[in-house]
C-alpha cells in the first residue's frame, strides 16, 4: 500500500489503536490485568543500590540488575518485540516513536562505575534505539522522546498526528523502562523513594512511591477499531523543577478542556497516582472538581511507577480491562483518600464508553488523553 | 510539502580557548542565585531565549543528544552519597526547563527529543509536520569530561535556537520538507549535500545563513534565506 498523500491543511482524521501489548513487574498484559483484579503488587523491598546493597525500597524488577552488556533488557525486550520485527517499520510511512524515561541509564552507571568502554553503546538513548533497530531489522524513521515521566504520552500525541494528517500509514509508539541503581539511588536522595510501600492517593501522613520494570508498545492506524484516540492535552508549568504549583494549575490546565466532552461522554479516570502526598491530593482533588461522577483507579501501588513508559503500560492495561469487563481498582492503597472519587474497588468498563488517562513528570509536566471505547 | 518560515534564530558556541570566560560572562546576565545552579546548557539555553518571541502556546522541540552531560558525571561521581541536586539536574530536558523555569514560562507543548546521528533532521521533521501556528526548536550540548573521552557526550559546548511560522509575513527566510526522496532527482546545485548535518554543524549553518539541502530516509530538507 502507498503512503497517503501530504497535503498540508488536512482535516485530521480519526485514529485508532490496533496490536498492543505491555510487560510489568506482574508479566504481560494479560497477567497483569488478572494480578491486578487479584489485588496482588509486583513490588518488593530491594536494595537501593540493587545487587550493591542499601537501604531497602520497592521495586518491581522483571530481573535482577547486574552490570551486564547487552543490559538485563535485551533479551526481555527482543522477545516482547518479534512481532514489530522487520518491515514495513522505520519506514517513511511507518514511522517508529520511541518513548523512555531511561534509556541506557543503567549502562551509564556501570560505565561510571567501571570506565569500561563496552558500557558505552548502550549508554546513550541513540545508542539503545540504533541497537534495537539493527537486531529487529527496523529501518531509520524514528523518533526519540524524553520527558521524564510523561516521555510515553508525547509520543502518542506525536504519533497520533502523524496519523491523523496522512503523514504515516501506521505509527508504531515503543516505550520501555527498566530500573538500575542510577534511577533508584536518585529518587531515594530526593526522599521520594524509600522503606514505605505507595499508598496511590491515601490521605495519610507520608508518602512514597514504589519504581517499577514497564515497556509497551502500540501501533496506530486510521482503520477502524474498537479503540479510537479522543482528543489529548499537554502543559509544563515551569514552576519548580519537581513540585507542582501549589494550587494545582497544572492539572486543571489538562483536564479543564473535556469539560465539554463529559456531557456527551460516561469515562472513567485512570490516574497518574505515585504516591507522593502533595501530586496525589492535587490530582485526585483536581479530578473531583472537574468530573465529580468519574471514578479515579491508579495502578502504581502495585506495578510501581514505570517512569516513562507509565502512560503506555497504563494504556494498554486499560484496554486489557475494557476487553475483559472489568477495571482493577486503587490496588495496594486504602482509605481514607483524598478526594471521594476514588475508587478502592474494581469495577465494570460497560458503565462507561471512555476513559481518561493521566500522567505527569518533574517541572510540573502534565498530559492528558482520553480513549473511546464505547 | 511542508513548509515553515523562519522568524528569528540564535546560535552561540563556546570557544574552546575561553569558554569558562564567556560561559561566566551569560551567568552575569542572569539573577545570581539561581544562576550559580545552572549548568553550562541551561545558562545557554537561557540565553538563546532571551528576545525570541514565543508564547505560552508555541511548540517547543528541544534537542539534544547527551543532555546535561557535566551533571550525569557529577551524579555518578557522588555515589555512594547520591547527590540530589545532580540527579534532578541530569534528568532531560534539563537545560530547557532551567531557562523557563527562571522565567516562571509555563508552555503547553514541550517534546523533548533525544537521537544520535539523525536528530537534527528529526526535529526538523517534527517541526514542519507540527499544525501549531509557531514551533521553537531549541538544540545544544555541554562539553564533558570523561564522559566525552568515552563518545558518551559532547566535547563541545553550543546552543542554538530557530523560531519557526506557518505564516510568511517578515520571514527571513524558509525550511522546506519534501517527501518522498527516492525518486526525486539529486538537486544540481552547490548547497546539496548527502548527509544530515549534525546539530553542532547546524549552529554554524544558522549563524553564517548557509542556503543548505540534504536527503534523509524520510525527505529531503531544503534550508533558504531571504535578501
Amino acid at each position: 500500500m502507498s503512503a497517503p498523500p501530504h497535503i498540508a491543511g488536512i482535516r485530521p482524521a480519526d485514529c485508532f489503536i490496533h496490536e498492543r501489548a505491555c510487560l510489568t513487574g506482574l508479566g504481560d498484559g494479560r497477567e497483569t490485568w488478572n494480578r491486578l483484579i487479584a489485588n496482588e503488587s509486583a513490588l518488593q523491598a530491594t536494595p537501593v543500590f540493587c545487587s550493591e546493597g542499601g537501604d531497602p525500597v520497592p521495586l518491581a524488577l522483571r530481573q535482577p540488575f547486574s552490570h551486564s552488556t547487552p543490559p538485563r533488557w535485551w533479551d526481555d525486550l527482543l522477545r516482547f518485540l518479534q512481532p514489530l520485527a522487520g518491515e514495513p517499520w522505520g519506514r517513511p510511512d511507518h514511522p517508529i516513536f520511541v518513548a523512555s524515561s531511561n534509556y541506557g541509564i543503567d549502562a551509564l552507571y556501570s560505565l561510571g562505575k567501571h570506565r569500561d568502554p563496552r558500557f558505552v553503546p548502550f549508554a546513550t538513548p541513540h545508542g539503545c534505539v540504533e541497537k534495537l533497530s539493527e537486531a529487529l531489522g527496523w529501518g531509520a524513521n524514528h523518533f526519540i522522546l524524553s520527558h521524564a515521566c510523561v516521555s510515553a504520552q508525547l509520543a502518542i500525541d506525536q504519533a497520533a498526528r502523524f496519523v491523523k494528517t496522512g503523514r504515516a500509514e501506521r505509527a508504531l509508539i515503543f516505550s520501555f523502562d527498566y530500573v538500575g541503581p542510577f534511577v533508584s539511588a536518585g529518587f531515594h536522595a530526593l526522599k521520594i523513594l524509600n522503606e514505605s510501600f505507595p499508598a496511590p492517593y491515601r490521605d495519610g501522613e507520608t508518602g512514597s512511591i514504589g519504581l517499577g520494570d514497564g515497556a509497551a508498545y502500540l501501533v496506530l492506524s486510521r482503520d477502524d477499531s474498537p479503540f479510537r484516540l479522543g482528543p489529548g492535552n499537554t502543559y509544563n508549568e515551569m514552576f519548580h523543577f519537581t513540585a507542582n504549583e501549589p494550587s494545582g494549575t497544572g492539572f486543571d490546565a489538562v483536564l479543564a478542556p473535556y469539560a465539554d466532552k463529559s456531557r456527551n461522554h460516561r469515562f472513567w479516570v485512570k490516574g497518574h497516582g505515585t504516591g507522593t502526598l502533595e501530586a496525589g491530593k492535587l490530582e485526585s482533588t483536581s479530578v473531583n472538581k472537574n468530573f465529580p461522577d468519574a471514578p479515579l483507579v491508579s495502578w502504581k501501588g502495585s506495578l510501581g511507577h514505570t517512569l516513562g513508559s507509565c502512560a503506555s503500560v497504563e494504556l494498554v492495561l486499560a484496554t486489557e480491562a475494557i476487553e475483559r469487563g472489568k477495571v482493577p481498582g486503587t490496588v495496594c492503597s486504602q482509605e481514607p483518600f483524598f478526594a471521594p472519587n476514588v475508587r478502592r474497588e474494581s469495577f465494570f468498563p460497560s458503565d462507561f464508553d471512555s476513559v481518561l488517562l493521566l500522567s505527569n513528570a518533574f517541572g510540573g509536566a502534565h498530559a492528558s488523553l482520553l480513549l473511546h471505547y464505547g | 510539502m511542508d513548509e515553515r518560515y523562519i522568524k528569528n534564530f540564535r546560535s552561540i558556541e563556546l570557544t574552546r580557548e575561553n569558554g569558562e570566560a564567556e560561559l561566566a560572562g551569560f551567568r552575569t546576565k542572569l539573577p545570581p542565585r539561581q544562576a550559580r545552579r545552572m549548568s553550562p546548557l541551561g545558562v545557554l539555553v537561557s540565553e538563546a531565549l532571551s528576545g525570541m518571541p514565543f508564547t505560552r502556546d508555541t511548540a517547543i522541540l528541544y534537542t539534544t543528544t547527551f543532555t546535561e552531560s557535566l551533571a550525569l558525571e557529577a551524579f555518578l561521581g557522588s555515589f555512594p552519597y547520591p547527590s540530589p541536586t545532580y540527579f534532578q539536574t541530569s534528568i532531560h530536558p534539563g537545560g530547557i526547563e532551567q531557562a523557563l523555569i527562571l522565567n516562571q514560562h509555563p508552555v503547553t507543548a514541550l517534546y523533548p527529543l533525544a537521537g544520535g546521528a539523525g536528530i537534527l533532521s528529526h526535529a526538523l521533521r517534527l517541526a514542519c509536520a507540527d499544525d501549531r501556528p509557531d514551533v521553537l526548536i531549541v538544540a545544544g550540548e555541554e562539553a564533558a569530561t570523561w564522559l566525552a573521552d568515552l563518545d558518551a557526550a559532547s566535547s563541545r559546548t553550543f546552543v542554538w535556537a530557530l523560531f519557526l511560522a506557518i505564516e510568511t509575513d517578515r520571514a527571513m527566510g524558509s525550511l522546506t520538507f519534501t517527501s518522498p526522496p527516492s525518486t526525486a532527482a539529486k538537486p544540481a546545485n552547490a548547497t546539496f549535500v548527502q548527509k544530515s548535518p549534525s546539530l553542532h554543524d547546524f549552529g554554524r549553518i544558522l549563524k553564517t545563513r548557509q542556503k543548505l539541502d540534504w536527503d534523509t530516509a524520510a525527505g529531503r530538507f531544503s534550508l533558504k534565506w531571504t535578501g
